[in-house]
């Protein structure tokens, strides 16, 4: 081969990876489409076919971030949180229902508002071969309470007052009556870890190489990149036995490349696909979307330590000005609830409110007219997560509230760190994913005061109040007539609940989607 | 030579200490509170004081700032990351190895092509193939590079089925990053490797190797190629030592866990110690490749050589002369 012939290769090869390229968008979706019908079919006719199929011994899970730490004192992120729970286990198990089963603790039994004693079990042992005592359970409180991370979490534990009976027996103390208390147990934060494990390696090793006595032993973690897990084949819960040896979790941050993990069969499960990717992941063959309800959901939050804000007129005015509707058509393909109460209509307590926030374009101009507004001519700043949904709801209430005259200007920036520099917005939007009422109505607590800083003391007391009622039914009705109190302030406008949403394989089975997304992958099965 | 390389060692100091002290003010000076980002609006302001209190922020600027150096000279400690609590060397030295083997492989990728590709180019001036090399280059200079990696995605992985579409754990892994990032960096070595040979090939002692009947490949690779390579190489460590700072779009779009995503991360989340120990690390990296880059001169040019060497011999000639 002459130099002339090696010179035209290499170019037609320049030229050819181009063109291979640029043609790369228009055939993608065209095979997308092509594949589109086979989806169902396939998802249907996987279960039959799975008793003759042979079954993997790794199961890929895409994720979305990488841990923050795999110490669950120390971490505040659900997704992070998710994983842990593979790992580690809780003292009691929340039901959807809200009802508690034991985990940990055998059982339980209030001697009074302020003392819970609990039995733990007796068979349960670390990772590390490390026996399960109530020290475990004292040093998760403590460890709690020394984090800025979980500290607020935990306030109402009285740890200097807890007494750890023996090895199998707690008695648990409280500040003040606390009702909340199984959620905080169930929640990521109640994760109990290995005292000894931590006083041996210390702090920083043990949050990199968790230890626990969940079904599943970590194996390794490259940061930013995978964790690997194993069963554990000394699990005591035998009858939720991991079903499969081994979990890879990679990190996938990109929304649109954890539908490439699903097209290219590279994960057989992914995290939140976005609501505007599940016709895409339909199309897969070989998987479907899961798409189920969640506790998540969002709000337009009104600054009231600002001056024009603080006008009750205004903000009814902003609330009717929004077509809820039309946010749930365009941004999520029709998958969204609209909110028909101050928070997800599947958390304890909710309160329907009936005609809740009408789109009313009339009466949206007659409060703006009432505000003293009869013209418009009204400027709002209006600070919004960098996060494309956030972004694009931004600028579909900037629409609707210029139909009244209302102009905002859109700030793109993390709300924390923006409020943090001289909490000078006025309006915000917050995604939130909570199944605790006290948890979700925090954000108009003036102790939590960083977005709305409403320094209501109806709403204060009523909160402190609420976390104090033991009786279920009591507590229910105290959080009613608060979600009636606080539709009718309106420091807020909730938006809509957005569902949960999985990527999976048809090749996996014993997938049960969360609302928290707290999923567990010891019933997973992945096929061949 | 050795004496060049330690007095640029000794030159690294201050630029360091600068560095530091210009990164450390910016992360002060930046608007926000470190403890109000990572806890997030569902913490308290007891939360927010013990993460200040865990962390040493309540100190001024110049106790912090001593604090830091403090830790940094004596102890060679960089730090505690404010979110994942764990020491900041660690942190970085766990994504460095990834973002070396990114930035090896894409350089070695973008020297392979950009070099043969400029020296057909310029040997074969305004021939079909340097039109089209030029035309290509030009492309690959101006495409962004998250586009070419959802490209690649889309024909190698999704179509074609030949690569994995995410992660860098296997050599299979490497190679679409390596390409998306290969590519570019394969244009500006094309376009400086032509235009330095074109500078080369037309001078005396290129006529006179050929009129003495060399083979052309000879005349190329031995004469032409060895003088052109002073301003290739520059922009080969360019290349190379922005890289090792890190590719943030390319990691991302591959969920690739290097140094440029680390710092993305660190920075929006005002994790100021994890920011001062990267910027602080790629600062090094950059020194170093300047200094490798300053060596490689020596290497190939033999009048850059005998300027380091030249002391020496002045000193050695003048005893001659003496004794002489």
């Amino acid at each position: 081969m002459n130099k002339r012939t090696i010179a035209i290769l290499m170019a037609a090869v320049m030229v050819l990876a181009l063109l291979a390229g640029c043609g790369g968008s228009s055939s993608s979706s065209g095979g997308s489409e092509a594949s589109s019908g086979s989806a169902a079919s396939s998802a249907s006719s996987s279960g039959a076919a799975a008793a003759e199929r042979k079954t993997k011994d790794t199961l890929t899970v895409a994720i979305i971030e990488d841990m923050m730490s795999m110490d669950p004192q120390e971490t505040n992120r659900a997704s992070n949180w998710a994983i842990q729970r593979q790992i580690y286990n809780h003292l009691v198990h929340e039901n959807p229902d809200g009802s508690v089963d034991p985990e940990l603790a055998t059982k339980w039994e209030w001697e009074d508002d302020l003392t819970l004693r609990m039995w733990l079990r007796d068979d349960v042992y670390f990772h590390n071969g490390v026996q399960f005592t109530a020290k475990d359970v004292y040093f998760m409180i403590e460890k709690a309470l020394a984090t800025s991370l979980s500290a607020s979490t935990y306030a109402s534990f009285d740890i200097e007052n807890t007494e750890i009976v023996n090895d199998f027996e707690i008695v648990l103390k409280f500040k003040q009556p606390y009702a909340p208390v199984f959620n905080t147990l169930t929640s990521g934060r109640g994760s109990v870890p290995c005292k000894e494990y931590f006083d041996e390696v210390g702090p920083e090793v043990a949050a990199r190489e968790p230890v626990g006595t969940g079904p599943y032993k970590f194996v390794s973690w490259d940061a930013g990149t995978q964790m690997v897990l194993e069963a554990n084949e000394n699990y005591w819960d035998t009858a939720n036995m991991a079903k499969t040896k081994n979990v890879i979790l990679k990190v996938v941050g990109n929304t649109s490349s954890r539908v490439v993990e699903l097209e290219t069969q590279s994960s057989d499960l992914v995290f939140e696909i976005a609501t505007t990717d599940i016709d895409r992941v339909n199309a897969i063959e070989g998987a479907h979307a899961d798409v189920s309800e969640s506790n998540r959901y969002m709000l337009v939050t009104f600054s009231m330590k600002d001056e024009t804000l603080s006008n009750k007129d205004l903000r009814y005015a902003l609330s009717y000005a929004i077509d809820r509707q039309a946010i749930i058509n365009v941004e999520y393909g029709g998958n969204a609830l609209m909110a028909t109460g101050m928070y997800p209509h599947n958390v304890f307590a909710f309160r329907e409110i009936p005609d809740y926030m009408p789109y009313d374009l009339a009466k949206a101009k007659e409060y703006m007219a009432k505000a003293g507004y009869p013209d418009g001519g009204l400027k709002l700043l209006f600070n919004v997560e960098d996060r494309e949904v956030d972004r694009r709801i931004a600028v579909m209430l900037q629409d609707m509230w210029k139909q009244i005259g209302v102009e905002t200007e859109i700030i793109v920036a993390g709300d924390s760190a923006y409020v943090s520099q001289g909490y000078s917005y006025q309006i915000g939007l917050r995604a939130g994913n909570a199944n605790e009422p006290s948890n979700i109505l925090i954000i108009y607590d003036s102790a939590f005061a960083q977005k709305i800083q409403g320094c209501d003391d109806h709403i204060d007391s009523e909160l402190a109040r609420c976390k104090t009622l033991l009786d279920a039914s009591e507590r229910a009705e105290a959080y009613g007539a608060l979600q009636e109190y606080l539709y009718d302030i309106r420091f807020t406008v909730p938006l809509l609940e957005t569902p949960v949403v999985f990527g999976v394989s048809d090749n996996v089975e014993g997938f049960v989607s969360d609302p928290l997304q707290q999923i567990n992958l010891n019933s997973i099965v992945v096929y061949e | 030579m050795i004496r060049f390389i330690i007095k640029r060692l000794l030159m690294m100091i201050p630029v360091l200490l600068g560095v530091t002290l210009v990164v450390f003010t910016i992360m002060y000076f930046t608007p926000g509170d470190p403890a109000q980002i990572i806890l997030g609006d569902m913490a308290t302001e007891e939360d927010r004081e013990l993460f200040r209190e865990e962390h040493g922020l309540n100190g001024s600027f110049v106790e912090q700032y001593i604090n830091y150096m403090k830790r940094v000279i004596v102890e060679g400690d960089l730090g505690t990351s404010y979110t994942t609590k764990m020491s900041v060397t660690k942190e970085i030295v766990a994504r460095f190895p990834t973002t070396f083997k990114l930035a090896g492989v894409s350089i070695l990728i973008a020297c392979i092509i950009g070099i043969v590709a400029g020296v057909i180019s310029a040997t074969r001036q305004y021939s079909v193939f340097d039109h089209v090399a030029t035309g290509i280059s030009l492309i690959g200079v101006s495409l962004p590079n998250f586009w070419q990696g959802m490209m690649n995605i889309i024909v190698f992985s999704v179509w074609l089925g030949w690569f994995p579409p995410s992660g860098f754990s296997t050599p299979k892994h490497w190679v679409l990053p390596a390409i998306t990032i290969g590519t570019s960096s394969a244009a500006n070595i094309m376009r400086m490797t032509r235009s330095s040979m074109l500078e080369v090939i037309r001078q005396d002692y290129i006529r006179t190797a050929r009129s003495k009947g060399q083979k052309e490949g000879v005349v190329i690779r031995r004469h032409a190629l060895r003088n052109a390579l002073i301003p290739i190489i520059t922009v080969v460590g360019l290349n190379f030592g922005k890289l090792l700072g890190g590719a943030v779009l390319t990691e991302s779009i591959f969920s690739i866990a290097g140094i440029g995503k680390l710092m993305v991360d660190a920075i929006k989340a005002k994790n100021t110690p994890l920011v001062q120990g990267g910027v602080l690390f790629i600062a090094v990296v950059m020194c170093f490749v300047n200094l490798i880059v300053d060596i490689l001169y020596a290497f190939v040019d033999p009048k850059i050589r005998s300027q380091y060497m030249a002391p020496r011999r002045t000193a050695y000639k003048g005893k001659e002369e003496t004794n002489g």
